[in-house]
This record gives C-alpha cells, structure tokens and sequence, in this order.
C-alpha cells in the first residue's frame, strides 16, 4: 500500500489530496478481492483434476477444454440451487456463518507479501495479525454448526473447535522459532531476513535443520487449521454428513467452501514467506522486471504448497479423532518447543556450519525418541471380553 | 530402514506413480482406465448380444425370414409379432409384413434365434436402444430389424461365417435336387392341387362360442374342436372361419375360393399347434386319414417354406402331386423321417 501511494503520488500533485490514498487503498483490496478468488476457483479443478489422475480416471473435463469452465458451471449450480434454512434453526446466526467463515481469509491475504515491498499492509505485528485472524474463522465453523441444530453439524463443529485449538498451539510455536530468526513480526521483514546469496535461495529457513522442522511443523498445523484431508475430520462425511456445513445448501455452502479454500491458500502464502523464502528466487534484482520475477516465484511457490497440499489429500487418511488429538500435544508441541530452544542455541553459536551439524542432531534425536515413545504406545495387545 | 512416518511416503510414492502414469498410459488403460463413453465405446466381445434383428442378403427384399412364426411361438416373454404378407389374392406370400419386437418385453434369451430354421434371426450387439417414449418408440419394426449379412458379418465373424458355409452348403444340396425336381422350394410353386376340407357352412347343433368370450385363438380352436367332438346337441350358428381369423388378430383377409388350404374346419385339427411334441400330435391323429396324419408330422408353423401351408403339403404328398418328403425346415430331420414311415405303412412309397 505505502509503495504504491509513494508511486503514484507524485502523478496527482494539483489533484484533491485524498485521491492518491483512496486509489493506494482500493488496488490492494480489488486485487485480493479479484485475483485470490480466482485462485480458489481453479483450486477446486485443478484439486478435483488431480485427485482423479490419482485415482487412475479424468477429472472433470467436460465444461470447455480441459473443463477450463468447470469453476463457472459450479457457481452457477450453486447460485441457482434453493436454499433450505432448517425450520428450528436459529436463522440469523445460521445466516452469519457463512459470511463470517469467508472474512478472515480474505483478511489473512492482507500481510502476505508478492513482491519486494509490495504487500497489501505492512503491518510491523504481521505475523500476531495472522494468527490471530486465523483463529477467528473457528468462529464461523462453530455459529454453523451450533445455528444448524443439527447432531451432526454440532458434532463437526465441537470437533472443529477442538482441533483447531490443539493445532494453533505448535503451530504459532513453530512460528515463533522464525520470528526468534528473523527478529520481526512484520512479514516483509521475515522475507528479507532470508536474503543470502545471489539466486537467492540459500537463505530460506526451510534449509537450517530447525527451519525445516518449523516447515513440517507450520504445514501440519496449517492443514489442521483449514480442517484439510488428513484433518478433516470436522466434515467427515462418513462418520458426521458434512460436519458444521450439513445444513448449508447454495450459495452459503459456497462460501463455507471459499472460506475453507482461501484460508488453504493464505496459510499456503504465509508458509511459503515464512520457511521458502517469500518471493525470493533467481533474478529479482534485475532493474525494472525484477519486482514481476519476484512476484512470478512467490505464486510459483504458492502453487506448489497448494499442490502438495492436494497431493496430501490424494493419499492418506483422515487420522481418527484420538490419534489426532495425541498427535497434536504428544508430538506436535513437545517438537516445537524443543524448536524454538534450537533456534535459540542457533542464534548464539558462532560457526554455523558447526550450529547446523548441531542442531540437526538434537532435532534428529528428539524426533527419533518421540517415534519410539508415540510407537510403544501404539502396540497393545488386544483382549477380547468374550471371546477368549 | 523403519522410521516414524514411513507408510505415509511410501504412500506419496504410490500416488505420485499413479498421477504421473496417467499422462503415460497411451491407450493402455493400465493407469488411466476411464472409456469417456459417448467417445469411446469398449470392444465388444464377439458373443455379446442386446437384441435380435433380421439378416437380408444382398437387398432388405431378399430377407431370410418367411414369417413361419417359429420365434413368435418360442419366444418366452411373447415379444415377437408376425403377420404374414399376402398378395392381393390372398396367396400367402414367404416373407413377413410385419414383424415387430417389443425391446421392452425382450429378455435378450436368444431362443428365436435357436429356434430359427432358415438363419433369418440373430443376435445384434447394439446397446445403445434408448427411446424418448415408454410404449411405440420401443417397438422395433421391421425396417429397424432388417440388417444386412455383411453386417451380420461385421459384428460377428465367427457365427456368421459358419452360418454362411450353411446355407451355402444347403443351396448346393437343393441345386443338385433341382436338376431332378426344379424348383423344389421355389415360391412360385401352385398352391395345393388337392382341395381341402371346405367348412362351408357350420355343422349344426353346436354350441356357440359368444365372440367376446375370452378366448384366445388357440384355446377357442381347441373348445370348438372339443365341442364337436363331444357332440353337445345344441342349436346355433358355428364358429365362422372369418371369426377365428379376426380374433387371432391377424389381418383378416377375406379368404376367396382360389385359396383353398389353411383354414381349418370348425372342428379344427386339433394336432395343428407347434406347441406340441411329434408324440402328441401322432396320438391325435391315431384314426385319421392319411393326409391327416401326414399333416400332423409336420412342424405345424404354416411357414411355406416347402411351397405349401401345412394343410396343402400334406395334401399333395397324399395325393401323390409332391414327391418330396423333406420340404418341411422347421420339422428338420424329424419330420422328414415321419412323413418316410407314413408313407410306407401307407404302402405308397
């Protein structure tokens, strides 16, 4: 915002004041109104085209070529189709959850930043911003599925609110270790902090041992947070209809899918700045087209967290409810507090090509003794009441 | 090597083989197996069927069917309909002029393709029979049923192939016969020298049967050949020829004296009905003339494929005009043997 105002400033000296401002504000808002949305729709067919070549078949491929237009023919279905309230609902919460579950995902896109400089807000809180935003969307899951009056959409919504409390809690410890590195809460800051060498790309945090373990860390719980196959059990169609949503047809259930898929995309976007180097790459110091090159690897990046994430789906199971659960406070924490200790001894060691050997071998230790500890607890022999 | 997270990448590895392969299957189908159908059809196995249809050679004129009714008896869910064609005197002709099946009723059980002497019916492989209406739209007429050899050939080599080193054999036969007896099946043949039994007027005293009872054809033949039979001493008019055809619902042709074969008395012949084995039919025909008897050997389908109806065969190998006792197809060998044996215990072969 502020990079465009000192940009065009200049162009409106005689023009009314506020004109620059206004026009500052508008383009960051239009393009993450326009542009991540549009993003979100060729999600859901390049998800749905993917998964099916996962499962040895097309995907959709009917709705102009390469159902290129398969978005739009959804949209439409969904603008058209009734809109059923239950009749015990309680209507205008069951009205407001869909609208509050698609606003903090569009506000989360507000500190993720495309290009040197260019980030909608460059809030020097950036990150605290993020997550606390994030958490608000547990908001919406639960007004809906409360509002539905509906066992199941309750059920969904408990276990929503569940699993996004226990995953928010390793996941901003596996964010503090960066904002330990990096030394700043603003976004922009912690991509400069990834600045070394000239292809830029040594410098990311995914290459330092606790870097890395912070990725893994940061895409688990972002997954979890956006109630993402393996964790989506909040909708799990086999054991709760559709979790929270079960009531919702229409246009609404399209906005629950928007707030889902952009929260997917934004958590994609603050992982890619925060561990792969934001828009760091080969070639952004080149005059004049080097702001497009940066902004070209940030959505290159974008997109292949949001493929990974769609190949996750593709393969595992949803984890049960207990075994996510342990996961979360037996695994996930012990790990991301030991984290934030490394990066801590990290910071402090002088020779880093000694602190990197270092490190990786305490989180190597630390993750194989976890392994042992969360796999003996696993094997239990089985005792049958009547059988024996 | 184990360690905690194995399974999953292992997982990873299997789907990443299966996206990645996809792209690679050139027509395998070993990774990418989806027939987009409207597209791309699967082959069809050779022994596939959906529904029979009706096999011409050459042009749909020269179709193999002579409407015998053989299928239209046989046909277990009674799907097939036959009218046979007649010229303008009333002289059946040896093809059919309707033939309608209804594909709604048809089980797809192929039994009027075995029953079928002459290789006139067969299965098709065409699935793709979906209609906009439930009930005329369903009904495959005979322009829809005719198809031709080649095609025949096309979707079934095998079968067809074997059938058309049949027939061929068969015409060779009838060709080398020819040069004795020309013209031994040919249509063209005069129809019944002997005349037969004219039910000119009903015999009196019968009971009637009202013409709206609820008879079908065959049990109102057998009831009035019952009936007479019994001899119930009752006052009323017989059953009228032209009454019988008009209930059997076949095109009611007002039959002139220049067709003398094929109705039957009042009293009907009651051994006149496929539905019953050679064994049965003899039985009934214990005392009867010889003509009688020799009528009852035969497949009783009216078929003309000999060049007669079944009345004018047996009449004219009786009365001596045909010599050749192996006319009958839909009978086969069987009839041919019954007709010999009649024959000689009649002392006139």
């Amino acid at each position: 915002m502020e990079t465009i105002y000192q940009l065009i400033a200049g162009w409106f000296a005689g023009k009314p004041e506020w004109l620059p401002l206004a026009i500052a504000i508008a383009v960051p808002i239009l393009f993450i109104v326009g542009v991540y949305p549009a993003i979100f729709a060729y999600t859901t067919l390049v998800e749905r085209k993917a998964l099916g070549r996962v499962q040895n078949r097309y995907g959709p491929n009917r709705v102009g070529r390469w159902g290129i237009l398969q978005p739009l023919a959804d949209g439409l279905k969904l603008l058209t189709k009734e809109d059923i309230v239950p009749r015990d609902a309680d209507k205008f919460t069951h009205f407001l959850a869909p609208v509050i579950a698609v606003i903090p995902s569009v506000l989360l896109f507000a500190i993720v930043p495309i290009a040197p400089g260019l980030v909608p807000v460059n809030l020097n809180i950036g990150i605290l911003f993020a997550f606390a935003i994030s958490t608000a969307s547990v908001l919406a899951l639960f007004m809906g599925g409360w509002a539905s009056r509906n066992k199941f959409s309750l059920l969904g919504a408990m276990r929503a609110v569940a699993q996004v409390v226990s995953y928010e809690v390793p996941m901003v410890l596996a964010a503090v270790a960066v904002v330990m590195a990096a030394g700043s809460l603003s976004t922009l800051d912690i991509v400069k902090a990834q600045t070394r060498g000239g292809l830029e790309i040594a410098g990311w945090f995914v290459f330092q041992p606790w870097g890395f373990v912070g990725f893994v860390l940061f895409a688990i719980g972002a997954m979890a947070e956006s109630a993402r196959t393996p964790f989506d059990i909040p909708e799990a169609e086999s054991e709760i209809i559709a979790g929270y949503h079960t009531e919702y047809s229409g246009f609404k259930f399209a906005l629950f899918q928007l707030g889902e898929y952009l929260a997917a995309i934004a958590m994609a976007g603050i992982t890619v700045t925060m561990f792969l180097g934001g828009y760091l790459g080969p070639g952004i110091h080149i005059p004049y087209i080097g702001g497009f090159i940066a902004a070209f690897w940030f959505f290159l990046k974008l997109g292949c967290m949001i493929l990974l994430n769609i190949w996750i789906r593709g393969t595992w199971p949803r984890v049960r409810v207990d075994q996510l659960m342990g996961f979360a406070w037996k695994v996930l924490l012990p790990m991301s507090i030991l984290n934030i200790a490394v990066v801590g001894l990290w910071h402090f060691m002088g020779n880093k090509v000694l602190a990197w050997g270092v490190t990786a071998a305490i989180l190597g230790l630390a993750f194989v003794i976890l392994a042992k500890i969360s796999a003996a607890g696993n094997i239990e022999k089985r005792t049958y009441r009547y059988a024996n | 090597m184990g360690f905690l997270g194995k399974g999953l990448f292992q997982g990873m590895a299997v789907t990443a083989r299966n996206f990645v392969g996809t792209y690679f299957d050139r027509g395998t189908r070993e990774k990418l197996v989806t027939y987009q159908y409207p597209e791309e059809k699967p082959p069809l196995p050779e022994n596939s069927r959906s529904f029979p249809f009706l096999v011409y050679d050459g042009t749909p004129d020269a179709m193999r069917c002579v409407a015998c009714k053989i299928c239209e008896t046989e046909c277990p869910p009674q799907c097939i309909y036959i009218v046979m064609d007649r010229d303008e005197k009333g002289k059946p002709q040896q093809r059919p002029k309707v033939f309608d099946i209804d594909i709604s009723v048809c089980m797809q059980c192929q039994i009027c393709v075995e029953v079928c002497p002459f290789e006139a019916i067969k299965m098709d492989n065409d699935y793709e029979k979906s209609q906009y209406g439930r009930f005329d739209d369903l009904i495959e007429h005979l322009p829809d049923l005719l198809k031709s050899n080649e095609y025949y050939n096309e979707i079934k080599p095998t079968e067809a192939k074997a059938v058309d080193a049949k027939l061929k054999a068969e015409a060779e036969k009838k060709a080398k016969k020819g040069t004795s007896k020309p013209a031994a099946a040919a249509p063209a043949k005069p129809a019944a020298p002997a005349p037969a039994p004219k039910p000119a007027t009903a015999p009196a005293g019968k009971i009637t049967i009202p013409e709206d009872a609820p008879f079908t054809a065959e049990q109102r033949a057998w009831l009035a050949g019952f009936l007479s039979a019994g001899g119930v001493a009752t006052s009323g008019t017989g059953v009228s020829p032209v009454a019988v055809a008009e209930t059997t619902g076949e095109t009611p042709v007002p039959l002139p004296e220049a067709t003398p074969a094929a109705e039957a008395p009042a009293g009907g012949w009651p051994w006149h009905d496929p539905g019953l084995g050679m064994s049965q039919r003899m039985d009934l025909v214990k005392a009867a003339p010889l003509a009688d008897k020799l009528m009852a050997a035969m497949a009783q389908t009216d078929c003309h494929a000999c060049g007669y109806d079944c009345r004018g065969y047996a009449d004219a190998i009786a009365a001596g005009s045909e010599t050749d006792l192996s006319l009958c197809l839909p009978g086969e060998a069987e009839t041919a043997k019954k007709l010999e044996e009649l024959m000689k215990e009649a002392g006139k072969l």
